[in-house]
């Protein structure tokens, strides 16, 4: 519904078409008609939608899924370092840290897909907050590093 | 005719954190700031906006380091294995897969928000010439992506402080063309800025033309198009130009259909 809304009026505002309407409003009727059928339209799919989501239960597994790829991402992390340190060659290792990065992505979309559609899912919750203390704590260790070995991060023209 | 003459002295140090990252930080910050008041004006719930952003720092952090490592692949690998760890912070951070990412993000979170699609993409397409203006400013200080060699009112002297200066500086007085940009580029963020808050009436492909043939024009300015009568970046600019008219045509037509 809503991809055929953006191609339609993308380009022209509400306000716009709202002008145009009161230009038009003065001897056309079929203009309103039109727009009494939008309306109505706009009521029986919002009435569907809203129907959907009383249908809908407030838990979903989409949470718990997002949950158990992050908690498995921390597993295999620690099973990466078990191995290297039984001496495993890297490449095993490296294999495992790009299922783990997999993992981990896999659990933030999930993660934004639960959020999104089923608010009160507990493990949605959970896993955001995660993710936010996630990304505060890689701010304050990359600027640590920064701080602290600038002259490297300058031969790399990195950051 | 000396009075009339206004000098700019710019003394490059050997900074220990580049003032482009800095700028590039605080233009993001601010720009999140800007699109979480604009979307929460037009009633959209803050949890869905914190979630697009959340989302938009994760896939810009994600394309800017992606980009660098399928398109640098042989440059990037030695180093990390010179520097004996495979570490992500490692491989340096490319603008044009930042901006990939931020395209994919806006998609994705478009498709599975589902509704308001239109004023996330106006919201977000606002913030691109307040980014470029920002961050040119960090390109001021730091001397590079400077202007052709000029004579004149505003001419700009880099002098290189002492100790080493991580790059060259041009030893000549140049034409201070990020000044320009920034002071351009604010200008286009500005009008468009009050046409979304006025009358939430602009077009995104509009803001795209505008920008690129500021872009485009500005580039002649620059000391990189010096012997060139395309550059790549002005290729580029004609790209997003065409892009531009192209969708705009097309929803032209599809609309009077």
């Amino acid at each position: 519904m809503d991809s055929n809304n953006l191609n339609e009026d993308f380009l022209f505002s509400d306000l716009e078409a709202d002008e145009s309407k009161a230009e038009e409003n003065k001897g056309e009727e079929i203009n309103i008609t039109e727009e009494l059928n939008d309306s109505v339209e706009q009521e029986t799919v919002s009435y569907e939608n809203e129907s959907i989501t009383e249908e809908k239960p407030d838990k979903t597994n989409l949470g718990l899924i997002s949950f158990c790829l992050l908690i498995g991402s921390f597993a295999i992390s620690g099973l990466g370092g078990v191995l290297s340190s039984m001496g495993f060659d890297s490449a095993m290792y490296g294999a495992l840290e790009a299922i783990q990065g997999l993992m981990v992505f896999a659990s933030f979309i999930l993660m934004i897909i639960t959020r999104v559609k089923y608010p009160k899912d507990g493990f949605g919750k959970a896993v955001m907050w995660l993710f936010i203390v996630g990304l505060i704590f890689l701010a304050v260790i990359i600027i640590t590093l920064i701080v602290l070995c600038s002259s490297c991060a300058n031969e790399l023209h990195g950051f | 005719m000396n009075f009339m003459v206004f000098k700019m002295v710019i003394t490059v140090h050997y900074w220990h954190v580049s003032p482009y990252m800095v700028c590039m930080i605080a233009a993001f910050v601010i720009s999140y700031i800007i699109i979480f008041a604009l979307l929460k004006k037009h009633n959209v719930e803050g949890r869905i906006i914190g979630l697009s952003l959340l989302m938009n720092i994760v896939f810009i952090g994600i394309g800017g380091k992606l980009y660098t490592f399928i398109f640098s692949y042989k440059c990037v690998i030695p180093q990390l294995y010179d520097s004996n760890f495979l570490n992500i912070c490692a491989i340096p951070f490319s603008s044009m897969g930042a901006m990939f990412g931020m395209l994919v993000s806006i998609v994705g979170f478009n498709y599975i928000n589902g509704t308001d699609s239109k004023l996330f993409w106006k919201a977000y397409a606002l913030q691109l010439p307040l980014l470029y203006s920002i961050s040119k400013i960090g390109c001021l200080l730091m001397g590079c992506c400077h202007g052709i060699p000029y004579e004149g009112i505003l001419k700009v002297t880099y002098k290189a402080a002492d100790g080493e200066v991580p790059f060259a500086i041009p030893e000549y007085n140049v034409f201070p063309v990020q000044l320009c940009e920034t002071i351009a580029f604010a200008i286009i963020f500005a009008i468009f800025l009050r046409m979304y808050i006025a009358k939430d009436n602009y077009s995104v492909e509009m803001l795209c033309v505008i920008c690129a043939i500021t872009k485009g024009l500005l580039e002649i300015l620059r000391e990189e198009h010096i012997g060139h009568i395309l550059n790549i970046n002005q290729i580029f600019c004609l790209l997003v130009m065409c892009g531009a008219i192209a969708v705009f045509g097309f929803r032209k037509v599809k609309y009077f259909k």
